[in-house]
């Protein structure tokens, strides 16, 4: 773990670490301070001695010069000193000259000159004639004495300081009669400068520096030095502190400096520092353990009271509860969490409770949830789990098991029309007819919205199939009323055996489901099962074939009838398959096969053709006085393609010459019927396609008008002759009064715009009667005449609801 | 030769001067003095530094010879009436006063260069020893 890990995961290490940088910070900052102050004080004593000296010896240098100055105002006026207006004849002057230099111990010379400046007496062996008195050393024009600062001897060529007096007659105060010198020797001086270890700096009033007590210093060094703090020297830095001159009688104008090293105070602030540090050393060890001990105390209860957290959620045993040892925060803490135990004890007792009571309702509330509020009937959930029971018994067992899936038919249009609550009416009304025709052993339940399952054990497909017809037919029987008027319900049925293919439950209930739906496409109310689906598949992808080519798909006619007259005005021709076995299917079997498979509009072009052979031979024939129209129907795919329209068109050409003679009204016999379908189809450009048939004479019926998806787009858009009402809107007419007004009001649109009206599915006089009054032109169904093939021309066909 | 003999004579006859008073005292001063002779009266006030101006107002520079000389023992008796010694307490008591007592030269020679150097200065010497440049003002037996 990196140590950012170990500071941010320990409060332990980061308050140690705290208290440990404080007594640190506290130690170094106090030790700093003291150092410092210790060698200020050390280094301001050590330049405040050096400069205590420097003013020692600058004193007596003064005193010295003093002395000096004083001695020759009073030798310059020795009465001897009155011979140098007689040159010193008699030799008084430097006998007096040599007596006192060697009495004071002069070192140095006393040189007396007179009046005019001419050498008279020295106390040195130098020859007279012929010196003069040197300009530097021309004395005051007061009476004092000069001093001459350091400088070289003009006669001896070394360093001297000078003292220049004039001499004054005794006998003439006034009498200026010559000058005394005393030339006094710069290594005396020296020497007393020298003295001791101070390192001194002079420079003459006019900075020219005299005296250095570093040898090696140059004198532009020194005058820079005298003027600065600091000095480096050998890579060394000094400290330079200005001395002030004492006060003397003579008023010596030098600067002087001296100029510490700071060497020598280093030995004490070494002892100072070990010192210190051994103190730091000393207090760091019970510091330490003082600063752990303190952590350890704050610690150690929180990490108790960790433990027995963890413990306690690791247990789950809330009964626990912690020792509370303390009055201070921690004890405080250790309070609220036996408090924050004793709640989450009472909680999760309380939990415990609702839970078990929870189950119990769970199980009174089981039944409710698997069954149907409205029907009583299992609900689909409770039916999928049983089935799934029954479908593995079954499995184990070697047993038969078959479902049915039952749909209501029309239940939409009974919601839609009579209202919800009629909806959940029959509903209930059909789950109690399900209910009463089951086997002993079967069951049933609701598994959509009008859907049903039926459960049919140890039955295989042959019984479960008569149970299902069955069931179909107790929906038949089963009248009941609603809204006051007496009603069925219908249902058509997917069966679904189980075999021994039979993958899973799954592949069962989706058989029945197709199944469900082909019944549904089959015509309803009916009960389909899936070798019934698989035959007629194979059937209507082979047979239908095979139909066309043995031209055994055939028209068939039913007649459309004048409603005020009641006489026969036209027919729908129909197309119909003669099978193999004799039987006739109806067009609702194959149609929709057939535009599966892209045969619609060779069925279409194989009954117009034959449709119009006959329109031609009725002509022909004995029964030539036939006038009626042929409605013939004609697919979406059949007028998808020109080319049919165009054939469509010659073959009406071929024989117009006498349909258009037995026509109605001159125009052709022939009616286009055009379904409303999905309007997959350009209507404008059918109308164009379509326009060559119309300038013939060929007539336009909108068939299924009012079903469909754009009645009035189609009105509107092509020259429409007829208008076919659906067969249910005419069924329902009776028992629906709203229906009565939207057929009179298609009636009235029709009459305006000149389009003959034709009622499908008239099956008994009242509704003929009915519909005469409402304005209804034509009329067709059971009640006029059924279909009938051409073929078997004498046999009635029973074809269904169509 | 009558120049050498013309020499010879002056020089015999300033020799026979001086000569014929070699026990003489000569009292001199400076040139410039104005006076050309002096009364024993005048001078003894000088050299007790009680007269110290000439008539013209300039100072009048007294010189002794040093005390144990003999010449200073007579022209004191000569001038003062006394031994120097006798002064003792006179130049004392004019010591307190400021006065000093004239300026002592340690030879004739001396004295006779110090007298022709100095102006208002007067002196005296041994008529032997008769210095160039003076005026002698008077001549003591």
């Amino acid at each position: 773990m990196s140590p950012t890990g170990v500071f941010r995961r320990s409060i332990a290490v980061r308050t140690f670490a705290l208290l440990a940088g404080i007594f640190l910070l506290t130690y170094f900052s106090i030790s700093a301070i003291v150092l410092t102050r210790v060698r200020d004080h050390l280094q301001s004593a050590a330049v405040r001695s050096l400069i205590d000296g420097a003013r020692l010896r600058l004193a007596s240098v003064q005193r010295l010069f003093a002395q000096q100055a004083t001695n020759v105002r009073a030798w310059a006026r020795l009465d001897e000193m009155n011979d140098l207006v007689t040159d010193d004849i008699d030799g008084r002057v430097g006998h007096a000259l040599r007596q006192l230099s060697r009495d004071y111990a002069i070192p140095g010379t006393l040189y007396a000159f007179d009046r005019a400046g001419r050498l008279v007496a020295s106390s040195a062996a130098v020859p007279h004639s012929g010196l003069h008195l040197p300009q530097l050393w021309y004395p005051d024009q007061r009476r004092s004495v000069r001093f001459i600062d350091k400088s070289l001897d003009p006669y001896g060529g070394e360093e001297v300081v000078a003292f220049s007096a004039p001499v004054y007659a005794t006998y003439a105060p006034r009498m200026r009669i010559g000058t005394l010198v005393l030339v006094y020797r710069w290594t005396a001086v020296k020497s007393i400068l020298s003295f001791g270890n101070v390192h001194l700096l002079v420079a003459r009033s006019d900075d020219v520096p005299i005296f250095s007590a570093f040898p090696g210093l140059s004198s532009r060094a020194v005058r820079q030095a005298l003027d600065q703090s600091r000095v480096r020297l050998g890579g060394q830095t000094y400290s330079v502190s200005r001395v002030r001159l004492p006060a003397g009688p003579l008023s010596l104008r030098w600067k002087v400096a001296v100029v510490t090293s700071g060497a020598g105070v280093t030995a004490p602030i070494h002892m100072a520092l070990e010192q210190i540090a051994l103190l730091g050393v000393v207090l760091t060890v019970p510091m330490a353990l003082l600063i752990g001990m303190a952590t350890r105390r704050l610690i150690e209860p929180i990490r108790r009271l960790t433990i027995a957290a963890d413990e306690i959620s690791r247990s789950s045993d809330t009964s626990r509860r912690v020792e509370v040892d303390r009055a201070d925060e921690i004890g405080a803490l250790q309070e609220a969490f036996n408090r924050m135990i004793a709640r989450q004890q009472e909680v999760l007792e309380k939990h415990e409770r609702a839970v078990l009571s929870v189950s119990q309702l769970n199980e009174s509330l089981q039944n409710l949830a698997m069954t149907d509020a409205l029907t009583g009937l299992p609900n689909r959930r409770a039916a999928e789990s049983r089935l799934k029971e029954e479908f593995a018994a079954s499995r184990r067992a070697g047993a038969s098991l078959s479902i049915a899936l039952f749909d209501l038919d029309h239940f939409k249009a009974i919601n839609d029309r009579y209202g919800h609550d009629a909806g959940d009416f029959v509903l209930q009304h059909c789950a109690g007819t399900l209910r009463g025709a089951l086997r002993a052993g079967d069951w049933v339940a609701r598994w959509g919205g009008e859907e049903f399952l039926m459960v049919f054990r140890d039955a295989d497909l042959v019984r479960a199939y008569a149970a299902a017809e069955r069931v179909c037919h107790a929906l038949r029987a089963a009248v009941f009323e609603l809204n006051g008027a007496p009603m069925t319900v219908r249902a058509s049925g997917g069966l679904s055996a189980l075999r021994e293919t039979t993958r899973d439950l799954a592949q069962m209930l989706s058989e029945a489901d197709h199944c469900l739906y082909g019944a549904k496409r089959g015509g309803r109310d009916r009960v389909v099962h899936a070798e019934q689906i698989a035959g007629n598949l194979a059937w209507k992808t082979g047979q239908l074939r095979e139909a066309l080519l043995d031209s055994r798909v055939v028209p068939a006619y039913q007649v459309i009838v004048d409603l005020a007259s009641g006489r026969p005005v036209a027919e729908e021709v129909l197309a119909r398959i003669v099978l193999p076995n004799g039987r006739i299917a109806t067009a609702g079997e194959f149609i929709d096969a057939a535009e599966d498979i892209n045969l619609a509009h060779s069925v279409d072009t194989v009954i117009t053709r034959q449709a119009i052979a006959r329109c031609a031979g009725l002509a022909d024939g004995p029964h030539g006085g036939s006038r009626r129209a042929y409605f013939l129907n004609l697919s979406p795919q059949f007028l998808a393609q020109r080319q049919n329209m165009v054939e469509l068109l010659e073959e009406v050409k071929s024989v117009f010459p006498v349909c258009a003679q037995t026509g109605a009204g001159g125009a052709s016999p022939i009616v286009l019927e055009i379904a409303e379908r999905p309007a997959f189809l350009d209507i404008r450009l059918l109308r164009e396609e379509l326009q060559p048939l119309l300038d013939f004479g060929c007539r336009i019926a909108l068939d299924d008008f009012g079903s469909g998806f754009s009645s009035f787009l189609y009105l509107a858009e092509l020259p429409v002759s007829f208008i076919k009402i659906e067969g249910w809107m005419v069924r329902s007419l009776n028992s629906n009064k709203n229906m009565l007004r939207i057929i009179q009001s298609i009636a009235a649109l029709a009459d305006e715009l000149g389009i003959i009206t034709v009622a499908e599915s008239v099956e008994d006089a009242a509704t003929a009667q009915q519909l005469r009054e409402i304005g209804i032109t034509w009329g067709q169904g059971y009640y006029f005449g059924k279909p009938q093939c051409a073929v078997v021309d004498d046999r009635k066909v029973q074809t269904g609801m169509n | 030769m009558a120049r050498l003999v013309l020499g010879l004579w002056i020089w015999i006859a300033l020799a026979g001067v001086c000569a014929a008073e070699s026990r003489t005292i000569l009292v001199i001063a400076n040139p410039a003095v104005p006076v050309s002779a002096i009364s024993e009266a005048s001078l003894r006030a000088i050299y007790l530094m009680q007269m110290t101006l000439w008539p013209d107002g300039t100072p009048i520079v007294p010189v002794n010879r040093d005390s144990e000389s003999a010449l200073r023992d007579r022209f004191s008796r000569l001038v003062l009436g006394a031994p120097p010694r006798d002064f003792a307490g006179y130049w004392a008591r004019l010591h307190f006063q400021g006065e000093n007592p004239p300026l002592v030269l340690g030879s004739g020679r001396d004295v006779g260069a110090f007298v022709a150097r100095v102006a208002g200065a007067i002196g005296y010497v041994v008529a032997t020893a008769c210095p160039h440049g003076v005026k002698i003002l008077r001549h003591l037996p």
